[in-house]
């Protein structure tokens, strides 16, 4: 037996050290796992989240893809699952870099595979509406994410109840409004007698709200017209 | 590794023998008590009259955490790995800065990284010897203890990513970089690119 050998069991036998037990050394091992599997899938989340709120904004705002202007599709994007993406991938590297075996990858091969992971996995769920129904249940229950997500398309595009939304095409000189709504349909609107709550000109506010009812096929008059935002 | 553990095989059964049995985990001790002390007393420089008390710090933390070692992986990279991290917390704690490794140890690195078509002497050797030792404490200290796993413990990539907890990739590029630093002036002819 040598020096160091008799020191080393003299110690462990004089504070009478033992192992530390193997479900604890499981129990910190899976504490990292979990935290990056569960990142992943927050992850994968955020993502359904964000293509149906891309969808669902071109879907009913008759936007164009290929004339996109870059404003536009940020505005289309909720706020909270953009900065929310980077974090849950940032969570992910550090649940994985704190595996027993996460340190043999690199920080870039990390952050990619779980981005290109919550993707896949985003695309699934989307696939099975999962992003809408995530974000009904927010946009109901949450106010914040409600002022920043919520467009209130489908409010104003119910004519026979007086709430007509859409962009305003084309104006002519007694005061007849061509407007194309949320669905595509095309309107005449008298706004002659209308109260006009605008900051711009009708034609370059882009899309308006407007209160008032409907007078006949595809005829609406309105009292106020509002922007639409 | 196998120079270091010339029977070729590795710690494994001995670590599922000490988790039965804490008289077995002397036999682990015995084993790994040269090849980590030359290591240590690398790390610890001219601190190196503590190395027994790092060691045996190191070998209770590794005990403690036996059942922290993955048995599909090699063992030496493991406790390589702990009795590094303690040596790094003991120069921390003392203050210490880089430690000189000594000469022999630059003389056996020089040989390692030496381009075989140089010409040498014994003396120029011996100076060259001692100009990478300076060189050595001028690097990155990362660079350092990629160079001193590989030339003097005779690691590869693989178990240096171990020890160290970097990616191979990281480890490849560190040991081009370290000795791309080598590369001063005086040792520019000896240490091949």
């Amino acid at each position: 037996m040598t020096d160091l050998e008799k020191k080393v069991l003299g110690a462990i036998e004089q504070r009478n050290l033992a192992p530390r037990p193997y479900f604890m050394v499981f129990a910190k091992r899976s504490v990292f796992v979990t935290l990056a599997v569960l990142s992943v899938l927050l992850g994968a989340v955020s993502s359904a989240v964000l293509l149906f709120a891309v969808s669902d904004y071109y879907a009913t705002g008759w936007r164009v893809l290929d004339n996109l202007p870059l404003d536009e599709f940020l505005l289309s994007v909720p706020v909270l699952w953009l900065v929310s993406m980077p974090l849950f991938a940032a969570s992910a590297y550090l649940g994985l870099r704190n595996t027993r075996r996460g340190y043999r990858f690199g920080a870039g091969r990390i952050v990619l595979v779980s981005l290109a992971a919550s993707i896949g996995l985003g695309l699934i769920l989307n696939f099975f509406n999962a992003g809408q129904r995530v974000n009904d249940y927010l946009i109901t229950h949450v106010g914040w994410y409600r002022q920043q997500a919520d467009v209130p398309f489908a409010f104003w595009s119910r004519p026979e109840r007086g709430f007509l939304g859409g962009k305003a095409d084309l104006l002519s000189s007694d005061q007849q409004l061509r407007l194309i709504d949320f669905d595509l349909n095309v309107w005449t609107v008298d706004i002659s007698g209308a109260q006009i709550n605008l900051d711009n000109p009708i034609l370059s506010e882009g899309d308006v709200a407007i209160r008032g009812q409907v007078t006949g096929p595809m005829q609406f008059r309105a009292d106020v017209v509002e922007s639409f935002d | 590794m196998n120079r270091r553990d010339p029977s070729g095989s590795d710690g494994g059964p001995l670590v599922k023998a000490a988790l039965q049995d804490r008289q077995a985990y002397g036999a682990l001790v015995r084993r790994y008590e040269l090849q980590l002390g030359r290591y240590v007393r690398r790390l610890l420089g001219r601190y190196g009259q503590m190395t027994e008390d790092v060691l045996q710090n190191g070998f209770i933390q590794a005990y403690l955490n036996l059942n922290d070692y993955d048995p599909c992986r090699p063992f030496s990279p493991w406790i390589y790995r702990i009795m590094h991290n303690e040596a790094v917390s003991f120069l921390r704690k003392q203050r210490a800065g880089i430690q000189l490794i000594d000469g022999e140890d630059a003389r056996l690195i020089l040989e390692r990284v030496a381009d075989s078509d140089t010409p040498e002497n014994s003396l120029q050797i011996a100076q060259r010897a001692e100009d990478l030792r300076e060189a050595l404490a001028e690097i990155n200290p990362r660079y350092r203890d990629v160079l001193v796993l590989r030339y003097l413990e005779e690691m590869s990539y693989d178990e240096i990513a171990d020890v160290l907890e970097l990616p191979p990739g990281t480890v490849a590029t560190h040991i081009s970089r370290g000795l791309k630093q080598l590369r001063t002036p005086r040792l520019r002819s000896w240490v091949m690119a």
